[in-house]
This record gives structure tokens, sequence and C-alpha cells, in this order.
């Protein structure tokens, strides 16, 4: 279980800040800054949920019964928990992950595992993944995330709780720095230590889990009465887990984002924008899985909830900004909405891996006889215009990996008829 | 309104108006079609507001009036009911009773007032040829056309009147397919370029019969297709078609004359071999023959030579195998000629009078 001679593994551990709190501030903007309590309403028996970090400084947290939260904070807001919702912002946020590795094992709605090993030459290092990850959940759903990396799940998942909210928490590779790092942190936070067991160490003076790290093996599992508690709680004490990250989801089928417009849209230039804006994250995500889309969907939900979606190949499959949003406005034109649309969607399916049929890779190349542009509504021309808007879309997401989304912003999309 | 109509010829006339009508549209009007008395015709229109089709039959009519009524479902009743006379009445609820021998319905039917109505064309230009020739003309350009939705110029159809020419041209930018013939029934007014949005030209694959007059009439914003008791009408694609007379090459340095069929008959054969990933076969012309061949990584590799008249240089194209069959497809003339320069340039197919293509070659 030491992990000695096995292949060195970077893991990362992505813990939502008080998830379900978070979804409602920003589904009502209004309960910014308030004290916020997720869970039974206080005048009923049940508990806490989740609550903000407002309410957290006066004490209550979650499992703690709704009732002892209010007399500990009169003036919180309680909500009922919107499972239904939480659970779309959930495949949201492990569609995001997704993006960057399939290695993606969630734990709860909220967290998850992530084995980064096999990317990692793409990146500068795990913590600009982690930092990336961040950002997209910031920029694509408005919520924070905090993120532990490290060499296994278990100190994965100690450093994403070190720094919240928005945390983001490197754990050194090195043995010895592992053990250092752990050291002064109390026993009750190795994982399978609860109330119990962590009693019964405090009752042999162990209390940090440099305690446990100064003894044996053998010596620890004499204390617990148990071989096996014993191993387990030495070697995570030292820093050693080689649970290895199961990905639960198969391989991902299709990358899509909506927006709900705060007040039902009219506005067919502002509809636009934001079908324009949907269709560039979409692409974004798209190129970083290294994929290309063969159908793109559009979704249009009106102010009575009725919905439609359209969809249309993509031939041959594209993953330019240019491709997404020309044929994201065509669809979206196509349907002559006349009435307040309450939320868009734009998504990507029957995704293929990318460097398949662009000639990059020996394929035969269809020449042109037209300039692509010749019609006025494809954009540049040929194949050297091609190249020119792959080379760009690049260079945007790479900024933006960097700087955030907001750095750049596209201008209003030329109309086709224009 | 009331009236009553033989059941084959409302079947018959709901066929025409039926396609246009979308089953998925924001306005619910649109799922309805108009049905209004004329005199002793009714005419019945369905519109998804880019075409509409009206359609006339003879009627005997007790009451004139107007209703709409769902379209589908209409459809479907009145072509199940049994075979006679069938009677149509409306009341003042706007619920239509549709009565035939024994059967009886009664349905729900909408107010006319909010159905869109197409105005007759005026001030137009116009000409006159027969369905059969029009509907022939088009399929032969027809599949060049784009398929990819968001180029809207290039996947309509550009008909051009120029000098009693009538041109009809459709391209994707990697190959071109244009007829050009004289008008022989005759032409009035202007002349100009109308692109035909892509659901049109389908519906108009259907217009009438070979041997009916059809009169096209155009403006710059609609056209018109009227034949027998029929009237399509749409808008047009807006925007400028590219110049597409400029990709032709003014000479070509090498020809060849090939027997069409054969030649359709061996590249599907050899063209079996050809999967998504490598879609592309080879044409090697030498001295009194072309041999086509395709190879791919999935399924291995194909060939087979095929006589022909040509005397020039050996070369060898590749092409998109769809490409270079389709036209082959839609021609009538047993020899077609192929001219080319060289493997990376324009290569032009001819056969039918009237009729040119020219394709792109593949890079490999």
């Amino acid at each position: 279980m030491d992990g000695g001679g096995k292949k060195q593994r970077t893991i990362l551990h992505l813990d939502m800040d008080a998830f379900f709190a978070a979804v409602e501030v920003l589904d009502k903007p209004s309960l910014k800054g308030l004290p916020l309590v997720v869970g039974s309403p206080p005048n009923k028996r049940g508990v806490v949920s989740t609550c903000s970090y407002e309410a957290r400084k006066f004490g209550v947290h979650s499992a703690m019964p709704s009732r002892t939260a209010f007399q500990l904070c009169p003036k919180a807001v309680f909500l009922p928990p919107r499972m239904e919702r939480y659970t779309e912002i959930s495949r949201r946020i492990m569609a995001i992950l997704e993006t960057v590795t399939p290695e993606v094992e969630p734990v709860s709605i909220d967290e998850a595992f992530l084995d980064v090993t096999g990317v990692l030459k793409r990146w500068p290092s795990a913590e600009a993944v982690a930092r990336h990850l961040k950002t997209l959940i910031r920029d694509e759903l408005g919520l924070t995330a905090s993120v532990g990396v490290a060499a296994n799940k278990f100190l994965a998942k100690l450093a994403s709780d070190l720094h919240k909210p928005d945390g983001l928490t490197v754990v050194p590779s090195e043995p010895a720095a592992v053990r250092d790092f752990l050291k002064p942190l109390p026993v009750g936070r190795i994982w399978g230590v609860g109330k119990v067991t962590e009693a019964e160490l405090h009752r042999f003076g162990i209390r940090t889990i440099g305690d446990i790290q100064a003894r044996t093996e053998a010596d620890l599992a004499r204390l617990l009465g148990s071989p096996a508690l014993g191993a387990h709680v030495w070697h995570l004490a030292r820093g050693e887990d080689d649970r290895t990250v199961e990905a639960g989801r198969q391989e991902e089928k299709g990358i899509s984002n909506e927006r709900t417009f705060g007040e039902d849209c009219a506005d067919g230039g502002v509809q636009r924008q934001a079908l324009l804006e949907l269709a560039e994250q979409v692409g974004r995500r798209l190129r970083a899985a290294g994929k290309r889309a063969g159908t793109v969907q559009v979704k249009i939900r009106f102010g009575d909830f009725r919905t439609i979606t359209r969809q249309r190949p993509l031939r041959p499959p594209a993953d330019g900004d240019a491709e997404l949003i020309r044929l994201a406005l065509a669809l979206f034109e196509g349907e002559k909405v006349a009435r307040p649309v309450r939320l868009l969607g734009f998504g990507v399916t029957n995704l293929t891996a990318a460097g398949q049929g662009d000639g990059t890779s020996g394929e035969p190349v269809q020449l042109q006889l037209l300039a692509e542009s010749a019609d006025g509504t494809g954009p540049e021309t040929g194949a050297s215009g091609r190249a020119a808007r792959t080379r760009l879309d690049r260079t945007v997401d790479d900024l933006r990996r960097k700087f955030g989304a907001g750095i750049l912003r596209r201008g209003q999309w030329r109309r086709d008829t224009e | 309104m009331k009236l009553t109509v033989s059941k084959e010829l409302l079947v018959a006339s709901l066929r025409r108006v039926l396609n246009v009508v979308s089953a998925r549209t924001t306005l619910p009007i649109l799922n309805n079609i108009l049905l209004e008395t004329a005199g002793d015709k009714l005419i019945l229109t369905g519109t998804d507001l880019e075409v509409s089709i009206r359609t006339e039959i003879p009627v005997t009519v007790v009451e004139p009036g107007t209703i709409t009524i769902l379209a589908k479902k209409f459809g479907q009743i009145v072509s199940a009911l049994p075979d006679g006379e069938v009677t149509l009445e409306t009341d003042k609820d706007n619920r239509v009773r549709i009565s035939c021998k024994k059967s009886n319905f009664n349905i729900v039917g909408m107010d006319s007032v909010e159905f869109p109505r197409e105005n007759p064309i005026e001030n137009g230009w116009s000409f006159t040829t027969t369905c059969g020739d029009f509907r022939k003309n088009l399929a032969k350009v027809s599949y060049a056309a784009s398929p990819d939705e968001s180029r809207r110029v290039l996947n309509g159809i550009l008909l051009s009147l120029r000098q009693g020419m009538l041109t009809m041209a459709a391209t994707d930018g990697r190959r071109l397919a244009l007829v050009e013939k004289p008008l022989t029934g005759g032409s009035t007014g202007e002349e100009g370029d109308v692109i035909l949005p892509p659901k049109v030209v389908a519906e108009l694959q259907k217009l009438g019969e070979s041997s009916d007059e059809l009169v096209v009439q155009l403006t710059d914003r609609k056209a018109a297709f009227k034949a027998g008791g029929t009237v399509v009408t749409s808008k047009l694609v807006e925007g400028n078609y590219p110049n597409y007379r400029q990709v032709i090459p003014a000479k070509f340095t090498a020809s060849a004359i090939i027997p069409r069929e054969e030649f359709q008959t061996v590249l599907n054969r050899v063209s079996m071999v050809v999967s998504e990933t490598s879609s592309s076969i080879k044409m090697k012309l030498e001295k009194a023959l072309v041999t086509v061949n395709a190879v791919s990584s999935e399924f291995g590799e194909s060939s087979e030579p095929l006589e022909v008249s040509y005397e020039g240089r050996e070369v060898q194209i590749a092409f998109n195998p769809v490409f270079l069959a389709d036209p082959l497809k839609h021609l009538e003339a047993d020899q077609i000629v192929l001219e080319f320069n060289d493997e990376y340039s324009p290569m032009k197919i001819s056969g039918d009078e009237g009729f040119l293509y020219i394709i792109m070659p593949m890079r490999v």
C-alpha cells in the first residue's frame, strides 16, 4: 500500500463551495451577502443541508438541526432544497471537468476526483489545470470551487478543504514534505477516522497526524485493537493512499451550455449575442477536449416554458468558433422567434477526435472552386483562411485560460443577409 | 361555409399542400390549412411563411365561406373517408363538420383572419415553360447546392434570365452545375437573377404533369410558379450569388470522351471501398483508357479500366466520388466529355445540351 515503485500520479479533488446556497444566490442575486440556510424550515424538525459562508460565521453548519441554526442566526433566510436544479448544475460541472480528462469520478453532487496524470504533458502544471477548471466553472456557471492537487485521493481531498472558499491548495509530492504537511493536522482529518476512533486515539494522547507518524504500524494496530484499521490509519497518516480514480461516467457524448435570461428577452440582438457567447464557450470546451462536433443543437425556451430544440449536422465535423457560431445563428434565425425567450442553449454532439479528415494527417483534401467568402456568408477564404481561424481560436483559448473569459469579447456577428 | 366535393379530388389537392405545412412551428396557425370558397371552387392553402402552396378544385358551393383546420388531422380524416361525395360545413363556433356517406366528424377549426395570405405577384418579370422541362433542368443542377444551412445563398438555386436565356446554377463551392437554355415559351419584363430556397426546389419537383404549362413570375422578393390549378409561392434567398462564371476556365489542354452509363457503373463499383475518412477515388487517363481506383485503410482497394477516347499525356486526378458521379445520374447523353488542364485545376464535364459541370479535384 505504500505506493513505492508505482507510477507517480496526480489527482485533483474539486469541491464546490457551499454548493446549494451558491446556486440559490446564482438564481436569485438579491440573496447575495445574506446568511442562507438550505434545508428544513426552522419551525420543523430537520437539518441544514448547506449554508452560506455568511451563515457559517454564526456557527451554523451542515447537518445541524434547522431549529439550532435559527437560534444561532435568527436573521438567516431558510430555503427548501431544489435538488432538480442542483442536479442540473452538477451535470454541467461534471461536463466541464470532463473537458480536461475523461478520468473523472464524481463523489457526490458537488465534488469529484480527477486523475490528470495522463493529460499533464499538455499543461504547464497540475496547478494550471486546477486554475483552468476553477475559471471555467466561474465563467460558465458563476460558481466557485475549491481544488486540492496531490499525489493521491486522500491528500487531494484534504487539500481542497484547507482553503475554502475559492481555494487552490497544492500538496508537495515528496514523501517527507507530505509527512510535514500532514503533521500538524488533527487526527479527525484522516479518512475513516470518525468520532469513535478519534476518541480512542485521544485516549492514548494521539491528537495530531504527526503523533501517529511517530508510532509504528504494529503499535497503532495494537492501540486500535484492529490490524486492518491500524494499517489503514497508519498509511494515510504518512500520506499513502493508492485508491484509483474510478471514472463512473461513460465517454462524453456531447458538450452543451445554456443561459437563462434574468427577465424573458425579446431583443433579437441580445438573443443573438447570448447564443454567440454560448457557442464560443462550447467551442472552447470542445477544443480543450481535442474533439470535433458532427452535430450542433440550439435550444430555445419561451416565456411559457415551451421548449424547442433544432439540430443540424456539421459536415465536415468542426471545432472552430466561426463554424459553430454560423450554424447556431442559422438554426436560431430559421425559427423566426417572435416571442420573448426565457432560455437559450447551445450544444454539440457526435464528437470525433480532432485531426481527422482535415488534411493535416495525410488524407486527401477537397480543393475549393470558389473562395469560401464568395457568397458573402463564408468566413475568409479557403484553406489558408481556415488555418488562420484555427490559430485565432487557439490563441483566444490560451488568452482566456490565462486571463479569464472576459479578456476578449466577440463583436456583433455579421448577419448573412447584410 | 358549406360545400360538397369528391373525396378523390380533395385527397389529391390536400397531398399537394400538406408538404409545406410544418408540424413544428412557433406559430400555431401555420399548423392549419386555409379553406376558402371562390365561385364554384374551393381554394386550399398551406404555408410555412417561406413557401406557400395554393391549389383549387371544383366543388359545389352551397354557402360561401372560409375556415382554417389542422392540416395533418384533416388530411388523415379525409384519406380515411369512404369513396364518394364529401360535405364540409362550418358552424359559428368554427367547428367543421366533415361527412361522407355514414361517416361524420365534427372537428375544431380556427378563424381564418390570422392566416398569413400571399398577395399575388405584380410588376415582376415572367416566363413560360413546361413543368417537365423545368423539373428536368432543376434536377440537373440542384444536387450541387450546398447542404450547409449556414451558407444560405449556396443552399439555393440561381435562376438567371438574360436576353431570352434562362440559366439555372447551383454550387457548394467545390463544384458547379449549370444549365443554360433559350426560353421558347416567351418571357416578359426585365431581366434579373433570383435565388430559390431549397425548400421550394423540392416542392417544384412535384408540381404539375410533365406536359403542363408552367408560368414563372419573379420579383426581387418573391417567386411564383403556376401550373394547372396550383400556385407555389416562395420567398427568395437574400444576398448575391457568387460570380460563378469566373470559375469556368476559358480553355482546356486535354479532353476525353467517355460512355456515360459505363463510367457511372464503374464509378459506383470502385467507390464501394471508399470510407468516410478516405473518400477519394483516382482516375488515371492514358491513351484510350481510363482506370478508376480507390484505396482505403479501412476496407482495402479496388480498380477497373474503361476504354475511352483519349489521346493526351498520362495523368492521374483524384476526386470525391460522389461529386464525380452526381451529374452522370441526371444526364441523358450517351457520351460525356471531360476537359481539364492538370490534376489540381478544375475539370469540366459536359454532355446534354446547355449543361456544364465544373468540379475541383482533391489533393492527395
